[in-house]
Order: structure tokens, then sequence, then C-alpha cells
């Protein structure tokens, strides 16, 4: 074996070790979350209860709760009787499991069931972020449209 | 430069930028912009055949023109690859002249900072949130940069009478 | 490594063995740890999620009938009203009909109003809370409170013009004082009269809590003893915890809520009630101008931001919490002492301020925003700072390449 090849196996040796080593430590140290904080821009705008599916929005202005499902068009949301346009980073829009916010290339739309959150319906280039599922620890990422969910274990629900 | 040179750097370069473009479509990890890296094969195989210089040109027309043309055009995510891209080339390049590893170990090195390129940048445009993936994609850069220098290898093994490695 | 037939048979069948077992025990613990959970959003004008744990849908069925039934008698408004909202939720309601708040203000002045049991028992326990805190809860008040309540839908969250604010208080002025004095409850008819026809009684800062004991007693006396109860995130009410700990709850920062939670408090088998002046208000002159109206003048005190009261009985604290938020500090401290209660006040100016005796806190300062959204910039200053790193790296390296071949060059002529 030339001495070239030798250094490569030592150096993939040492990075495996030195990487694996932070991967499992990573795993090891996982929880999982109690609270599921909504992010939009990098600004929490709400937070949901894993545990009963409630919510709490940081401004409490920009929620509107509605009675019944609407549909998304484009940054909008329409019901039978009304068209809701949606801020950026502002409305929240709330019927029974679902939550909207505005993302910046469409509707978000978040839904929880049964102690777990996903993005149910988004728009972007690949829909990655809809195909992540359902989750309650791994953080569910909407790069494009600059919505996040993160989980948190540090609380069972938010009063305020 | 040779006219042959010029247009056989044009090609590599038309086909990372084919390559980039297209992993782009493939996501590996969900809720990352993790890929395997393929388009580093082509700068491979530029610094191990030509010269830093070269790898580093063909390398960052790669990636501009890939963002240009690709889906997300010149947005955040664009700042994403460019690091990855820039630190990915940056260190190719200098762990091959350093002349201690052979292309498998310049490929890993390669792809592990691209990773930590791209982790860094997404720290600073969408913060906390990417630690999360962090530690995967980090380990899954090593199999994926010794994928890539084999197969890097294998094209230069089969192509050996046109392209030489040169001895540095 | 070799393995023998039967060896690979034998290894197959306890890896088998262990894959099922380990399915077993993940579907039993998954199964007693699965929750009841309903939300309601029907009931006193909030959404009301009860999580239950070892129960049944009857047991769901029967806290939602008892929200459901104070729903109707705390009512307040007409809802025979053609511009009420919400009146279909109220024709679907199996207590619609009986005598509600509505009913009684609107006659009580004139003659001693019929009221049921339940309804009765939820006025004495006004008064109670009206006698105990010195008239500092006062359910009579709902005139001045309507008027609050039109100034915060107009001008919410906004600042509200001088014309507008001098005619509030004008109007507030005008009403004459009312208090829970004046209303007469007769226990052995059931009745209820007023002796001054300004009384409106308004039961939104009760009613609430009240059901929401009413539920808990329902579950503690059907043996169901893990559960939350959260009544619009402003009435808590846990008992044990699936986990065997306690609940943790977070109170949420009454001022930027940007900064998230300010505390964390965790306990078992409590009722927790927060009051606070951000949830609905106007501002004037920079002063917030929240809903809970002191009974002594009619306007809001800016006391505090928050205050949060932990006890043993959602409907008292209910009350409590309202009352205290209208109390300078000393008073409220005595309060609490004397009702053996605790509390978190987060005053006016940002202090924080505990009362606890078996809760645990944890206070956080402000949290950093570790977060830089969209720092590009600083994104393009690392990557030009690698750059010419790397470049100086490279450029280095083929100097000292070159002088290799150099001496190499002249190694060879040598």
């Amino acid at each position: 074996m030339t001495k070239k090849k030798k250094n490569d196996f030592l150096l993939i040796g040492v990075a495996l070790i030195l990487l694996g080593g932070l991967l499992i430590f990573s795993i090891a140290t996982r929880v999982k979350g109690e609270i599921a904080y909504v992010k939009v821009s990098n600004q929490a705008v709400m937070q949901i209860s894993l545990k009963d599916g409630s919510y709490v929005a940081n401004n409490p202005s920009n929620v509107i709760v509605l009675t019944e499902k609407p549909e998304i068009d484009g940054f909008d949301l329409t019901t039978s009787s009304e068209v809701i346009p949606l801020e950026f980073g502002k409305t929240i829009v709330v019927y029974q499991n679902l939550f909207y916010v505005r993302g910046a290339l469409g509707v978000v739309e978040i839904q929880y069931k049964e102690n777990k959150i996903r993005v149910s319906k988004e728009k972007s280039p690949y829909n990655i972020c809809s195909r992540q599922g359902y989750s309650d620890v791994a953080p569910i990422v909407c790069l494009p449209n600059f919505v996040t969910i993160e989980f948190s274990n540090d609380t069972d629900v938010i009063i305020g | 430069m040779s006219i042959k040179k010029l247009v056989l750097l044009a090609i590599f370069t038309a086909i990372a930028v084919v390559v980039n473009i297209l992993e782009m479509y493939i996501p590996i990890i969900p809720g990352t912009a993790f890929k395997i890296g393929f388009a580093n094969i082509i700068t491979l195989i530029v610094v191990f055949v030509y010269s830093p210089k070269e790898a580093i040109i063909v390398g960052l027309m790669r990636i501009f023109v890939a963002g240009l043309l690709g889906p997300s055009g010149f947005g955040p995510t664009f700042m994403l690859s460019l690091t990855g891209g820039v630190f990915s080339i940056l260190t190719i390049v200098i762990v091959r002249m350093l002349d201690k590893f052979s292309l498998v170990g310049v490929s890993v090195m390669g792809s592990i900072m691209h990773v930590f390129g791209q982790i860094l940048a997404a720290r600073f445009i969408f913060a906390e949130v990417v630690t999360f993936y962090a530690p995967i994609m980090l380990f899954l850069s090593i199999p994926a940069g010794i994928f890539t220098g084999i197969l890097a290898n294998k094209f230069l093994a089969i192509s050996k009478e046109w392209f030489v490695e040169k001895k540095y | 490594m070799e393995m023998s037939d039967n060896m690979k048979k034998i290894m197959g069948m306890i890896l088998g063995l262990a894959l099922l077992s380990g399915a077993f025990f993940k579907v039993n613990v998954y199964a007693s740890d699965e929750p009841l959970v309903r939300s309601m959003t029907d009931y006193m004008y909030t959404s009301i999620t009860v999580t239950l744990y070892n129960a049944t849908e009857e047991d769901l069925n029967e806290i939602e009938k008892i929200y459901q039934e104070y729903t109707i008698i705390s009512n307040n408004f007409n809802f025979k009203d053609d511009d009420f909202d919400g009146v279909n939720d109220y024709l679907s309601n199996p207590f619609y009909g009986q005598t509600s708040i509505y009913d009684v203000n609107q006659k009580a002045f004139d003659e001693p109003v019929v009221v049921s049991q339940k309804l009765f028992d939820l006025l004495l326990e006004a008064k109670a809370l009206y006698l105990e805190t010195n008239g500092y809860f006062d359910v009579s008040i709902g005139r001045a409170v309507d008027l609050i309540k039109q100034g915060i839908t107009s001008f919410g969250y906004d600042d509200m013009p001088k014309a507008d604010f001098d005619q509030l208080m004008n109007e507030i002025d005008a009403l004459g004082r009312v208090t829970f004095g004046e209303v007469i409850l007769n226990e052995t008819n059931l009745t209820v009269r007023f002796t001054n026809e300004n009384v409106k009684l308004d039961l939104g800062a009760l009613a609430k809590g009240y059901a929401t004991q009413k539920a808990v007693d329902y579950l503690e006396e059907q043996g169901i003893t893990t559960y939350m109860i959260n009544a619009g995130s402003s009435n808590i009410a846990v008992g044990k915890h699936p986990e065997n700990r306690d609940w943790r709850l977070g109170l949420r920062h009454p001022v930027n809520p940007m900064l998230g939670l300010y505390a964390v408090v965790s306990n078992t088998d409590k009722a927790i009630v927060t009051s606070g002046n951000f949830e609905q208000f106007f501002t004037y002159d920079e002063i917030r101008y929240h809903h809970i109206i002191s009974p002594k003048d009619y306007l809001p005190k800016q006391y505090y931001h928050a205050v949060t009261l932990i006890g043993d009985d959602s409907g008292h604290l209910d009350g409590l919490s309202t009352a205290i938020f209208n109390m300078p500090f000393d008073e409220a401290k005595a309060v609490v002492e004397n009702l053996g209660i605790e509390a978190i006040f987060f005053m006016y100016d940002g202090k924080i301020n505990t009362m606890l005796e078996d809760t645990e806190v944890e206070l956080r300062v402000e949290e950093e925003t570790e977060s830089r959204p969209n720092d590009v910039e600083s994104i393009a200053y690392i990557l030009g700072g690698v750059v010419i790193v790397g470049g100086i790296i490279i450029v280095l390296l083929s100097i000292n390449e070159k002088k290799k071949g150099a001496n190499h060059d002249k190694e060879k002529e040598e």
C-alpha cells in the first residue's frame, strides 16, 4: 500500500471516530419534545403543546380562529364567507388542529395529531418540508418558505 | 492554454453544472440540502489532471452557473451551496497540494468541509434549527466522499490514455 | 466465521423472539400512554382542551356537558339578536333555554328572578369572593366592562385618540357606582334581585374557572387522577403527569412575547390561573388600558403585567386573580398569605416576585436571541475571509513547490 493510501486510511479512520462519536452523542442526548415552536423567519410566532394541541400565539391580536375549514389560495385563505389575507410573520389562522401561517412562497398548513406535528400543505420546489411527515423531535425545516418548527421539552403547556 | 485544454475544461464544467442541478432535486435527508456531491468528482479529476488553478475556476464557475440555472436561483439556498462549495473546493486544492493523501483522502476532506461550510452558512441564515441535522450530515459526508473519490479514481483509470494524473 | 445450519436457525429464532417481544413491549407501553383528548371551541368564548389518561369517551362527554351548561347559564349576551355571531353554537347546546345571566340582567331590577341551583351556587361563589376581597372582585359592574370592551374592540392593541378617550371617560363617570351589595340572593327561593337598576352581572372573570373546577370535581369522583384541562391557556388544572413527574407549565412573557417564557413552574394536582394585561387592551398616553378593570373606579390598574396564582380551586383562583390584579402589591401579598395560595407576580416595572411553597419555579432571564436570522452579511464576510486565507495558503504552497522544483533542478545539474 502506498504511503498516500495509508494516510487516507488514517484520515478516514480518525474522521469516522470523531464524527461518529459526535453523532452517537447527539442521538443519545436527544429528548422528545413537548412543545413545538413555529417560527417564521426564525422568530417564534406561536407555540403548540404536543400534549393536547393547544396553542399560544406570541401576539394574540394576529390570531384568527375559523369554524370551517379554509381553502388555500395563494397567500390567502378562503372560506365560504370570506377571504383572509395572511401577513408574513404575523397572521395565524387556526381551524381545529390545523394552523396556517404565511411562508415566503405561499401558505403553510401545519397539522397537530396525536402528540405530533407535521407540515401538511406547503408550496415549495420539491415539497421537502411536507414530505418530512410527523415529528416530535426532529425539527421540520421549510427552508424556501422560511418556516421552521422546532421542538423543545421545556414545558408541557404554556400559560398566558 | 491549448484549445484542446480549453474545450475539455469547458466540457467538464458543463457536466459538473448538470450533475449539480440534478442533485438539487434528490433529497437524501429530508429537511436538509445534503447531497452526495457527484459534482465534486469533476473537481477532483481536474485538480489531479491539471492544476489547482483550473480546479478553482471550474469549481466556481460550476457553482455560479448551477445557481443561476437551478430552481432556487440566487436565494438564501444559493448562499449555502456557495459557502459549501467554496469550502470544499479550497480544501480539495489545498489538500491536493500538500501531496500527502491520494484522491480518495482528498475527496473525503473535501466532502466533510462542504457539509461544514453549508452548516456554518445555514446557522447564520437560518440559525438554531440546522444544528439538529449537523452530526448526521457530517458523518454521512465521509462515505459520500469515499464513494465520489472511488468514482473519480475509476474514471481516471479508464481514461488513462487521455488524462494522466499529474505527479505533483 | 462459519456457522452451522442449526446455529443459524437458532440465532434466527432468538432474533425473531426478541423482535416480537420488543414489538409487544412497545405496543403495551404505547397503549397505556395514549391520552383521550378533546378540544372544544364552542364554550366560554375560548378554546378548552381536556386531556385525560385512563378514562373513557363518557368522561369527556360529561365534562363537555359541564362546560355546555355553564356556557348557557353564565351567558350575558342576547343570543336572539340577529347580529350575535355565536348564535348557532347556542342553539345546538342541550342546555339552551335555561335561565341565564342575560335573563337575570333583563328583569332582576323589576322583580326577583328564579334561577337554577347551579347558577345560584355560582352567584354565591361570586358573593363569597366579593366579601373575601373587600369588593375588589365584583361581578356587578357589567356596564363599565362593556364600555371598556367597546374601546378595546374599536382600538384593539392600538392607541386610542384623545377625543374617543375623553368620551369614554365621561361615559364611565356617568355610570355611577354599583356594587355586588346591591344584588340580593335568596337561598330559599333561589332568586336574584337587584336594588340598583345599573347593576349588570358579568361572570366572564369567574365562569371559566368555576366550570373547570366542576370538571375537576367530576374527574376526582371518577377516580381519574392523570389529566390536564386547559381552558383558554389562562385556566389550567392538572392532576398527575403520565410520566410520573410534575407538570411543567411555561409562563409566557407578558410584555415581549418574542422573549418566550419568563418562568417555568412545576407542580402536580393543582389549579393554575393567570391574569394579564396583554390579551386585550388599547393604549392611551403610553398606558395599557386592559380589560380587567377595578370595581372601585372602573379603570384598569398598572401594578402588574401578569399575575399567576396556584392553588386547589380553579373557580376561586379565577376570581382572586382578577381581584388581585387591581390590588396594590401589599394588599395582594396579604390576600395570598391569608388564603394559603401561591403566586407569581410579574410587576409593571418588569421585576418578578414569587410567593411559592411547594411549587418549583425556574426563572428565565431575557432569553438571548441567539438566532440571527438572515445574517447574509456575516456569511459573506466569513466567505471572504476563507477565500483570502485559502488563497494565501495556496500561494504559499505553490511557492513551496516552485522552490522544491528549483532545488530539484539544481540537484540534477550538480
